[in-house]
């Protein structure tokens, strides 16, 4: 292959390649995201079976309080995603914006305030993670 | 926020070379999802496999790393791009040698578990 061929290949899949990565990483969120959802439904559905007056501590299982915190890492699950998806969505629009003007574009690779964002996104889902364990037990 | 200092020094990278190191970033917080949904898996469906204490350190541990992982992939990135900007010789990292070792172990605990629970 010449380097003529190369440079008329390479343009497209770059890019590409750089966007489908963010959508496999958008679907890895989503996975992680279920399962914490998935232990608030589970904790919604046991708090209507207990009875009442058998509760000992605010977070026990089957209180209301347990409940709402395990909401409240459900909700903060779900806004770590909505920051991740608009990473994402504002990498992705670059990427494909830029593909006829590649070795012009000086402005395709990532802003380190993009990374950043997303690099925080996945520590605050780290910490709904942990708060959701720690309910739990 | 403005962009940090360093991405002004030197001369820009390929844009070949930003996106492979952008997709290595991308791997390494996938790595780090996993670990986190792992953890998170194995508290809810696997309430069994050890004790309750043990379960919820190990889980915990799991998500810590996860998180440090995140955080350590963004700064990885940084470093690349610093040394591609200043052509210097890429940074070695202890990243991958210390994630095998974190999944090997975890691999060869929780088999340990498994095999042993009544």
């Amino acid at each position: 292959m010449t380097d003529a061929e190369g440079a008329a290949r390479d343009p497209g899949l770059q890019p590409e390649r750089t966007a489908l990565s963010w959508r496999r990483t958008i679907m890895s969120i989503i996975v992680a995201d279920i399962f914490i959802w998935r232990g608030w439904f589970h904790a919604l559905t046991h708090e209507r079976a207990s009875p009442p007056g058998t509760m000992g501590g605010v977070f026990d299982a089957g209180h209301s309080s347990h409940v709402i915190a395990l909401g409240v890492c459900a909700m903060a699950a779900c806004l770590t995603t909505i920051i991740l998806v608009a990473c994402a969505v504002s990498r992705i629009r670059v990427l494909h914006s830029g593909v006829e003007r590649l070795d012009q574009a000086a402005d395709i690779a990532a802003s380190a305030l993009t990374l950043r964002t997303a690099s925080a996104a996945i520590v605050a889902l780290a910490v709904a993670a942990i708060c959701a364990i720690a309910l739990g037990m | 926020m403005h962009e940090p200092a360093w991405r002004r020094t030197g001369t820009t990278p390929d844009y070949r070379f930003s996106l492979a190191n952008e997709r290595t970033f991308l791997a390494w917080v996938r790595t780090a999802l996993a670990l986190l949904a792992g953890a998170v898996a194995i508290d809810q469906l696997a309430p069994e496999i050890a004790p309750t204490v043990v379960r919820i350190i190990l889980c915990m541990v799991l998500a810590l790393i996860g998180a440090a992982l995140a955080v350590v992939s963004y700064r990885r990135w940084a470093h690349q791009e610093q040394a591609m900007r200043n052509n210097h010789e890429l940074p070695h990292s202890w990243l991958m040698l210390g994630m095998t070792v974190v999944v090997a172990v975890a691999a060869l605990i929780f088999a340990v578990l498994i095999l042993t629970r009544p």
